[in-house]
């Protein structure tokens, strides 16, 4: 690594590099937006593991009718923390922390993001959140009233029991990882509004860096309203003060309200960022310009924009008054207008191309086909005489799972496929990858498309027993699960073979041309040798990334284009 | 892209993308976060206001609003003196900025004496908590928060003023004073919401 290495805009004023530093220096309070984001990986999937298993354990409690496994109140602490774990401890800081830290400013061309210290003060929120919220466990229960923590369910306090501290582990919990994404959103945002390199205009961005920028704009805006309801849920169970008592002046509906207005856009927190990593693999294995740049880009935006607008549809089945239900009906389901332009994008940029079947798009070929379902299965829940029906059955739970597991895990490995050689330096067995793809996207697929029948049945969701007529159902849907849970194992040895002894990465395996394949893999600190300047947008495939070297021999016309 | 905004001061000479530095753009996302939160618990109390039948609820009478009126154009003037501090710190015309601090910390302390005042008149006389029902526990949760915001303030202009007595704040370094500045005012801006709230509408 050259120690002349000099990033745009970069902050490394102070900070030593090389191997005089300790350890814990180097690969845990490093301020490296690299360290920062592979350690938010690292977290993050061990969470993923943790809150897989829970998973495991209910779908054997379900594997037979009778709750023979664990008792129904540890069914409903495994539910919620199953839950809460996978969209704030793995989904968000998987996306927005991981992905976001490792590739934003490799991508832009900066050499770290605009506040590095802040950065890391970020991530070290991050594992005592998630520590904090499974310590609930440790003391007499974890929270049981799922994770949207309705009240009043959430705010009564379980027999023989002084205090609900589960819940209070679950509501401290969810406040630290609320205040680190805030962090980084702040951070992120910042960066890119202002750190770009020369030549990069908003037209000329990855469209990762798009959905990133829509995504801390939405972090920003709205988990404030989270942190509120979350901070009045928790003064009302340690001080009685009755936000939600409804004997004393409160409102439940309140915390539902407050709580959407976060959570319906936490979809869209979860969701943009996968297919900003979707819009960057499909044209370089399809070998072709993206097709709608634009499109993509604004449609992003107009996601962005719907997120604040439609919070209520979660609660047709809770009173919401008819002539609201009407206005949220019609809002939800102009969602999918800015979703399908992104799919007929993606399918176009594919079609008449030279596509190269790799794992990367492979996985980004399942998030497309599964999120699409899981999309129409939300008009269905978004008309409200279907929801009035289908609301409390299984069928929300295939819709859910279809959009942030077929949706947001499915792009969180195709972003790993994608970007392993880039952060770890070695390639991945290539037929391992793709047996993993296989065997999860089936197996997914057998787990939960059958949900939705058991739920049009009339199997209710959240409980531990069913009705026997179910019994073959489940019995089928966990063995699948148990499969899907399998397949990670192929990915994980995938993981420790390319480490130990993998083959080395050259800069650009796939051959993509947005800055972060002209850097070595993997990336050295301080970024990029010398300034590139940016000549043409991300997916022109025709032209070279950018110009490296001296800015003032640039041609007359590109600085025209800058 | 590179237009800079004639009215806001180019800190540093790093080049950034909009000519503005980080922390001042990190400044103004954070004020965004902070008028969210705001915006979110002002929902909470529209929201339970508009859900009773009658506001103030049954057995409550509405607050006395001759202290808080005099408190807003307290906390307004600071806003005044707080602006032309800055404005003086830019001409680099130093006496006039200790003044101006000065009597702008001054005057934040006295809006807070004041919400004391208030506070404990209405907790110890009128026996109004935040326990006892959602009208004490709205009212107590806005202007508290508020007031923790305004104690922040005075704690943050405390910093800068010495900061700037030390000479570490002059004209030429004005990101930590024009952040101060920008506070001071989103302060300033969300009082005159609460007590058109919880003083002017409630009758």
């Amino acid at each position: 690594m050259s120690t002349a290495a000099v990033g745009v805009g970069s902050h490394h004023d102070a900070h030593a590099h090389g191997g005089s530093q300790s350890w814990i220096k180097r690969n845990i309070l490093s301020t490296d937006h690299k360290v920062i984001g592979l350690n938010y990986m690292y977290t993050g999937i061990f969470f993923f593991i943790i809150a897989g298993l829970f998973a495991e354990v209910m779908r054997l409690n379900l594997a037979q009718p009778g709750s023979k496994v664990v008792s129904p109140d540890v069914y409903n602490q495994l539910s919620t923390i199953h839950g809460s774990a996978m969209i704030f401890l793995f989904t968000i800081p998987m996306l927005v922390g991981g992905f976001g830290n490792f590739l934003m400013p490799l991508m832009i061309g900066a050499g770290d993001v605009a506040f590095p210290k802040l950065n890391l003060a970020s991530y070290l929120f991050f594992p005592p959140a998630g520590i904090i919220l499974f310590a609930g466990f440790l003391f007499g229960g974890a929270a049981q009233a799922g994770w949207t923590s309705y009240a009043p369910i959430s705010t009564q306090t379980p027999l023989g029991m002084t205090h609900d501290y589960g819940q209070i582990c679950w509501l401290l919990g969810v406040i630290l990882a609320g205040v680190s994404s805030t962090m980084t959103a702040i951070n992120f945002l910042v960066t890119i509004i202002n750190m770009r390199a020369k030549g990069m205009s908003f037209h000329r961005m990855p469209l990762f860096i798009w959905a990133m920028l829509v995504t801390v704009i939405l972090t920003l805006a709205v988990t404030p309203a989270l942190a509120g309801a979350l901070t009045l849920q928790l003064l009302q169970i340690i001080f009685g003060i009755p936000f939600f008592d409804w004997r004393k002046g409160g409102n439940v509906l309140l915390w539902q309200h407050m709580f959407w207005f976060y959570s319906h856009p936490a979809v869209y927190i979860m969701i943009l960022p996968g297919m900003g990593i979707v819009s960057e693999i499909i044209p370089i294995f399809s070998r072709k310009p993206i097709f709608g740049y634009k499109a993509i880009a604004y449609s992003s935006a107009a996601i962005g924009l719907l997120a604040f607008l439609v919070w209520a549809h979660h609660m047709f089945t809770s009173g919401v008054q008819s002539w609201l239900e009407i206005y949220f009906m019609i809002a939800t389901m102009i969602i999918a207008v800015p979703t399908g332009i992104k799919v007929f994008s993606w399918v176009a940029t594919l079609f008449e191309g030279n596509v190269v079947l790799d794992a990367p798009l492979l996985f980004a070929l399942g998030f497309v086909s599964t999120f699409t379902v899981g999309g129409i299965t939300g008009i269905f829940l978004a008309s409200v005489p279907v929801d009035l029906q289908e609301h409390g059955s299984y069928f929300l739970v295939a819709h859910l799972h279809y959009v942030l597991f077929g949706g947001s895990v499915f792009a969180i490995f195709a972003g790993i496929y994608m970007w392993w050689p880039k952060m770890t330096g070695k390639m991945l067995n290539e037929k391992l990858s793709k047996l993993h793809f296989w065997l999860m996207f089936i197996s997914f697929n057998v787990t939960f498309m059958p949900m939705h029948v058991i739920g049009l049945l009339g199997m209710p969701r959240r409980v531990a027993d069913y009705d026997p007529q179910f019994g073959s159902w489940n019995l089928f849907i966990s063995f699948a699960a148990f499969v899907l849970g399998a397949s990670f194992l192929v990915f994980f040895y995938n993981a420790a073979v390319s480490l130990a002894r993998g083959q080395k990465a050259p800069a650009n395996p796939w051959g993509g041309r947005s800055l972060e394949w002209t850097v070595p893999s993997p990336p050295g600190h301080g970024n990029i040798a010398v300034e590139p300047y940016v000549t043409a947008g991300p997916y022109e495939f025709n032209h070279p990334a950018a110009w490296f070297g001296p800015s003032e021999s640039k041609s007359a016309d590109e600085a025209h284009h800058a | 892209m590179s237009a800079t905004s004639p009215a806001l001061p180019v800190h540093h000479k790093a080049k950034t993308n909009t000519g503005l530095s980080n922390g001042l753009i990190g400044v103004m996302c954070f004020l965004v976060n902070e008028m969210a939160l705001f915006g979110s618990l002002i929902f909470m109390y529209l929201y339970v206001r508009r859900a009773a039948p009658i506001w103030p609820p049954v057995g409550y009478k509405s607050f006395d609003w001759h202290l808080p009126t005099v408190n807003t154009v307290i906390l307004l003037s600071s806003g005044v003196t707080m602006h032309f501090a800055f404005q003086a710190l830019r001409r680099g015309n130093m006496r006039s900025v200790y003044n101006l601090l000065i009597l702008t910390i001054v005057l934040g302390v006295i809006f807070l004496g004041g919400q004391v005042y208030e506070y404990n008149n209405l907790i110890n006389n009128e026996h109004l908590t935040m326990a006892v029902g959602i009208y004490g526990a709205t009212f107590f949760m806005l202007t508290g928060l508020h007031g923790i915001h305004v104690t922040g303030g005075v704690i943050f202009l405390l910093i800068l003023l010495f900061g700037i007595l030390r000479g570490k704040y002059t004209k030429d370094n004005l990101m930590i004073p024009h952040a101060a500045t920008l506070y001071w005012h989103f302060v300033d801006a969300v009082w005159v919401v609460l007590f058109a709230l919880f003083y002017l509408t409630v009758p």
